[in-house]
Parts: structure tokens; C-alpha cells; sequence
């Protein structure tokens, strides 16, 4: 009797796999036309299987559960097993149903009167047992309802012994350690028995963490968790293309971001500068990550790499006002006079602005297809995302080394940043306009009309700027090759396409 | 992949049981402080199910100490604190066996205090009222068990003592309350019972 149901996609839909076709999802349509072209490929399934060509037996369609271990041959012979077909049957799946409700009844009856703590666990536990055995052979027999209704209750028993533990053996817990604890533990339920539901259940607990944790006036101990569990939790999303945990952990991690930043500068850890920089220098790391992903055709690769660069750029502008100011206005009006070496953390500032610049180094080394970057261009993005926080830490040195050695007034140093931003935001113009991408050319636009309004009034009081900027620009788009990127040579236009 | 389930449901089991040793030996192994203590009112949860029956799911009651309410114009070290700010108290013994607390400080000791020349109470700052500092730390909200809970109906605060057991990370655990002389300890899986299949073997093994 055949039991197996069709396959159904990653959003939970069923269609019936057609060779040679590709059915329209939605979602995200590179990854969505890839998982298909998996499922036609080699994962589709039939319920009669072929008659064997010359007295020997096919394997290429033979009914195959879907988590068969070891060759094709040994997993049709595996399969053809009176066991594995017993498993597959509905028989094993109301057994498995019928325990996990027995099992949630008795530890609901048991719990109204509870003699002993640790009988009490153990009720917990064996709901949590039931829970999992339904929600095993519910994924093997493709029942996602059922494989979902287990993996929540096993959850809900971990919440019930948790509970227990706390409340009979005085051991308390706050609301943000729990939440801290729910998305690493998920996380590894997720990264271990790959599945999709923990990876969502954690990116919310991590949501939570975050959210609790601006509440806190001090950083915690454990605050180097957080990063750790984010990058697992980008990672799995990545890999299992699901887009909702990749949403809400790219808005959990800019909070996270935002909120500590914010602590530190409050705590007189870092300046604001310091922490600008740092953001500035995180975002060019996202962006270039943003680019590998891109080559290697993930999904949201285009949205990760323009959300780096839009934070690189917005951190950039602003550096680059504290360099044009002439008179003092907010926020450096309220900055602290405290030099970069008073503050505690300005050791570790330094050691984390190297380690996303070489981060930055080897994206760039590792990106081949998309853009076509020479060595001396690279070298020119990498030296900028260094060179940018530099500025900041020796920033009294370099205006003393301008109006020893120069003529310029002060706020060239900003012209000169300003010279580097245009260009970038030019060069992104003219791929998103190559592309069609209507993103990168709305942010490269909004970018130009920012520099353009904190440009406007500098060139207007020091007209010898204007030169300054003219040459600035003219030299860096030699070096970085703007023309030699973006001639549309045939081969070019293939790889930009793939891009 | 059915590996990766049966190792999952273990770890189910087993955490939990990590979780209550662990806290068996925190008690065990902490340094003993004794305290006078105030309890608050009792709060039982109850939960009414069918035919009106009421059933009692778990009692807390609220410990205070004299370390919940600190004067800092009596104390050393740091005096000004914001709300939610980890807080760390450093106890010094004094004459009948009691612990003083002697400074105060927003940053974790690099180095622990020697057994019996000072002790290090970490906490959180719940207010602050000019000078006086009103602190949490992690005993404050206690589960008795039932027998406890007979005894705090017939004593007053006066007959009743905290028995702490602190750590050297600064986590203070009840190790007992100590109700008319009459010392009740906490609820504690013992780290000997997981052991105790060893004894079994022993006295089944052979006398030469």
C-alpha cells in the first residue's frame, strides 16, 4: 500500500514533481528554481517503480525514503525490509500519535498532584520521549503537520522541566538568561537534526534576548554569545533557504548592534567616533560577505550586500561631516574630550577594526565572478575600509601633518573622504543601472544627493575644495578601474548576468 | 538520522539531572553564612479543576536579609549605582561568626577571596535611596517544601535563620532555614544517590 504523500517544498507546499519543468514559486526565485531542480533531478518519487531492463534491477526510481543512509542499492534493499516498511506504514504513525497523547495525558493527570520533583521531571521528560518518536516517524512519512505538532511539544516538555527544576530546587532564572538559553539550545536542535522549526523558534528566542537585554544599563558577561549565535543562526537560514528566520535574525543582529553600541558609548568604553568607525568597518565586512553569497547564489544575497553597503555608506557620510565641521554642531557638540588612548576598550577597538579589514581582504581575494576588480582596485577597497578608522584614531596627528605640510585648509581630509564615497556610490550606480537592480541604484542615488548636500556649503566657503575633490576623484576612478569595470565586453556582460 | 533522535531524547533526560547536581554541589561545596531573615507573606499557586477541587501547585515566600538593604555611608568602595546594575558586595567575618559587609563594587574581583578572610556576594541594584541601596541576589524567592512550610506557621521572624552557601563566583545559594534550632535544609538531589548503584555492587562483591 503506498503511504507516501507528495513531497512538499520548503514553504510547505505540495507539487508533483515534473521532469524537465520548472514550476513557479513564490519567494525567492533563485533559490526557489534550485530546489526544484534538486527535486527533479534526483529526489522524486513514484509509487510503482519501473521494470527492471535486462534482468537487472533499476534503482534510479525505486521508492526511497527520504533519509536513507548509503547507496542507492543498499537503501532500495534497506527499504524492501519487512521493518522499514512497517515504518512507513500509517500503523507505526497512529501507534506513535496514540503514545504521545497518552503520554501528554498521564503527565497532565500526574502533575495536578505532584508527590516528588523528580517524578514530576520525569513525566516532563517522557511527554518530551513521545514527542519526538511522533515527530521521527511523521518526517519520514512527510506528515510536516505532525513532524511540527512533535517538535512543539518536545519543546513545551523542555519548557515543563525547566519550570519544575526551577521552581522545586530554588534554582531561579530570569526572563533573559531563559531566552539567552531557548535560542542556543534550538539552535543546536536545529544545526543537529536539521530542522527548519527550531531555526525559527531560536531566531525568535534570540529576538527576544536582544530585546530584553536593552534593558540592561550595563554590558553582560555573556555579551560575545550573541555574535556566535547569530552566525550559526545566518549560516542554517542560508543553508536550509529560509527566508523568514533570515529576516528576523538580520533585524535581531541590527539591534543587538545598535543597542550595545549605544551602551558603550554611554559607558565611556569607546567614543562615538570609535564606534562609528566600527560600524563602518562591519559593514564593508557584510557587504564583501554579501558579494560571496551573491557568487554562490544564496538567498537574500542581493539584500545582504546592499544592507552592508548602506551601513559602510551612511557611517562613512558621517565621518566625513565630523571632518567638513567648522563650527561645532551635534552630535560633536556633546562628544567627550577624552583622548583614543584614555579609553579602556581602545586596545580591543584596534585588534576588531584589523580583523574585519582582513575579513574584507580575503572576501575580496575569494570573489571571482560579478565584478571585475583588478588587484590594484581591491588593494583600494580594502586600504579605504582601513584607512576611514585610522583617520579617527590618529586624527589630531593627521591636521597637524595638513597644515604643516600643506596649504589645504582643514576639512580637505573631508573632501578627500568625500571624493571616495562619490566614486563608490557612482560605481554602484552603474552596476545597478547594468544589472537592473533598482535598489542599488535608488541607494546609490540617495547616497550622491547626501554628499552632495554636505559638499554643497564646504565647496561654497573654500572654493579651492572644488579642485581638491575634482582631482581626488579622477585619480581614485583610474584606480580602481570605474572604466575598465564597466565596458561592456561580451564575456563581462555574462558573468554580470550570472552575478 | 534516528541516532541523532535517540541522542536528543537522552540529553532530555540527562540535562535536567546536570542541572539539580550542579546545584547540589553549589550547596555542598559553598562557604556557609548564617543570616537573620524576614519572610514574607506565603503565595501558594492553586489551580481549580473538576468538582471545585483546588490544588496546590507551588508555594514561594519572599527572604529578606539585612544584605538586601545596605547603607553605603557605612561601607567602602563605589556609592553610586543605576537600577538593574550588577552590584558586588565583599563580606568580612566579625566576632560570633558573622559576616559584615565591608565594601562595594561594580566590577567583577580579578581575584577571589581566600576562604575565611572575606567572601564576595554578587547581586543586582533594585534601587537607590540616597544612601541606602536595596539590593537582589539570588535567594530572595524561595520554594519550601511542605514540611518547611508546617514550621513557618508557628514561628515568627525571630525564631528563624538563613543558612547561605556562597560561591566563590559570588552566587549564594539557601542551603537551609534553620526555624526554633530546628534546621530544615533545601530541597537538593544528592550527588551520592546518582553514585549509589557503586555501593550496591560493593556490598553484592565477594568477601575474601
Amino acid at each position: 500500500m503506498n503511504t507516501m504523500t507528495q513531497p512538499a517544498n520548503d514553504n510547505g507546499d505540495i507539487n508533483s514533481p515534473q521532469t524537465g519543468k520548472e514550476s513557479t514559486l513564490r519567494g525567492d526565485f533563485v533559490g526557489q528554481k534550485q530546489i526544484v531542480k534538486e527535486r527533479t533531478l534526483g529526489k522524486t518519487y513514484n509509487s510503482t517503480p519501473r521494470k527492471p531492463m535486462f534482468g537487472k534491477k533499476s534503482s534510479k526510481f525505486s521508492r526511497q525514503s527520504p533519509h536513507a543512509s548509503g547507496s542507492k542499492h543498499a537503501s532500495q534493499t534497506k527499504n524492501d525490509h519487512p521493518s522499514s516498511r512497517f515504518v512507513l506504514s500509517p500503523i507505526m504513525f497512529f501507534f506513535a500519535l496514540c503514545l504521545w497523547a497518552a503520554a501528554g495525558a498521564g503527565a497532565f493527570v500526574y502533575l495536578q498532584t505532584p508527590i516528588n520533583p523528580t517524578l514530576s521531571i520525569f513525566s516532563c521528560v517522557g511527554v518530551g520521549w513521545a514527542a519526538l518518536f511522533l515527530a521521527y516517524i511523521s518526517k519520514i512519512q512527510n506528515r510536516h503537520f505532525f513532524k511540527d505538532l512533535g517538535l512543539s511539544s518536545m519543546l513545551a516538555s523542555v519548557g515543563g522541566v525547566v519550570f519544575i527544576v526551577s521552581n522545586s530546587f530554588n534554582m531561579p532564572i530570569s526572563m533573559i538568561t531563559l531566552c539567552g538559553s531557548a535560542s542556543v539550545l534550538t539552535i543546536l536542535l536545529a544545526g543537529f537534526l536539521k530542522e527548519r522549526y527550531f531555526l525559527t523558534v531560536s531566531v525568535m528566542a534570540a529576538t527576544s534576548w536582544t530585546l530584553l537585554s536593552l534593558n540592561q544599563t550595563q554590558i553582560s558577561s555573556f555579551y560575545w554569545v550573541f555574535p556566535l549565535i547569530w552566525a550559526v543562526q545566518m549560516a542554517l537560514s542560508i543553508s536550509f533557504k529560509a527566508k523568514l528566520p533570515l529576516a528576523m535574525a538580520t533585524l535581531s543582529g541590527l539591534i543587538w548592534l545598535g543597542g550595545h553600541t549605544l551602551l558603550l558609548i554611554i559607558t565611556l568604553k569607546i567614543s562615538i567616533l570609535m564606534a562609528i568607525s566600527a560600524i563602518f568597518v562591519i559593514g564593508m565586512a557584510y557587504l564583501y560577505v554579501g558579494r560571496l553569497l551573491q557568487e554562490k547564489r544564496s538567498i537574500s544575497s542581493v539584500f545582504q550586500a546592499n544592507l552592508g553597503w548602506t551601513i559602510a555608506a551612511i557611517c562613512a557620510l558621517v565621518l566625513q561631516d565630523y571632518w567638513l565641521m567648522d563650527t561645532l554642531h551635534a552630535p560633536w557638540s556633546n562628544m567627550s574630550t577624552l583622548t583614543f588612548n584614555t579609553y579602556p576598550l581602545s586596545t580591543q577597538w584596534i585588534g576588531f577594526v584589523l580583523l574585519c579589514t582582513c575579513g574584507v581582504a580575503i572576501c575580496a581575494a575569494t570573489i571571482k565572478s560579478g565584478y571585475k576588480h583588478t588587484f590594484l582596485s581591491k588593494t583600494a577597497f580594502v586600504s579605504f575600509t582601513l584607512l576611514l578608522p585610522i583617520s579617527i584614531a590618529f586624527h589630531t596627528q593627521i591636521l597637524a601633518a595638513v597644515e604643516a605640510y600643506t596649504n589645504l585648509p582643514k576639512s580637505s581630509v573631508g573632501i578627500l573622504i568625500g571624493a571616495a564615497i562619490s566614486l563608490l556610490a557612482l560605481n554602484k550606480l552603474l552596476h545597478g543601472l547594468r544589472t537592473k537592480h533598482t535598489s542599488e541604484t535608488l541607494l546609490a542615488l540617495g547616497v550622491l544627493c547626501l554628499e552632495a548636500i554636505l559638499l554643497i556649503d564646504n565647496l561654497y566657503t573654500h572654493p579651492e575644495n572644488a579642485m581638491v575633490f575634482a582631482s581626488a576623484v579622477l585619480i581614485m576612478a583610474i584606480t580602481i578601474g570605474v572604466l575598465q569595470q564597466h565596458k561592456t565586453t561580451q564575456k563581462f556582460k555574462q558573468v554580470q548576468n550570472h552575478a | 538520522m534516528h541516532n541523532r533522535y535517540i541522542t536528543t531524547a537522552l540529553a532530555l533526560l540527562i540535562l535536567p539531572f546536570l542541572a539539580i547536581t550542579y546545584q547540589a554541589s553549589r550547596i555542598e561545596n559553598g562557604t556557609t553564612i548564617r543570616l537573620p531573615v524576614k519572610i514574607g507573606s506565603l503565595h501558594s499557586e492553586t489551580r481549580k479543576y473538576f468538582h471545585n477541587d483546588t490544588f496546590k501547585r507551588f508555594s514561594k515566600i519572599n527572604l529578606e536579609t539585612p544584605l538586601n538593604t545596605i547603607d553605603t555611608t557605612h561601607v567602602t568602595g563605589h556609592n553610586n549605582f543605576r537600577k538593574n546594575q550588577k552590584i558586588f558586595v565583599f563580606l568580612s567575618p566579625g566576632p560570633n561568626n558573622i559576616w559584615y559587609p565591608y565594601t562595594l563594587s561594580k566590577q567583577q574581583p580579578k581575584q577571589s577571596c581566600h576562604i575565611k578572610t572575606c567572601l564576595v556576594l554578587r547581586g543586582h541594584v533594585r534601587a537607590q535611596h540616597g544612601d541606602i541601596l536595596n539590593i537582589r541576589y539570588q535567594y530572595e524567592v524561595f520554594a519550601p517544601t511542605a514540611k518547611i512550610e508546617q514550621e513557618l506557621k508557628k514561628y515568627g521572624d525571630e525564631d528563624l535563620e538563613l543558612i547561605l552557601s556562597v560561591g566563590t563566583n559570588g552566587h549564594s545559594t539557601v542551603r537551609a532555614l534553620n526555624i526554633a534550632g530546628e534546621v530544615f535544609p533545601q530541597r537538593k538531589l544528592r550527588i551520592s544517590a546518582l553514585f549509589g548503584f557503586t555501593h550496591n555492587i560493593a556490598n553484592a562483591a565477594p568477601v575474601k
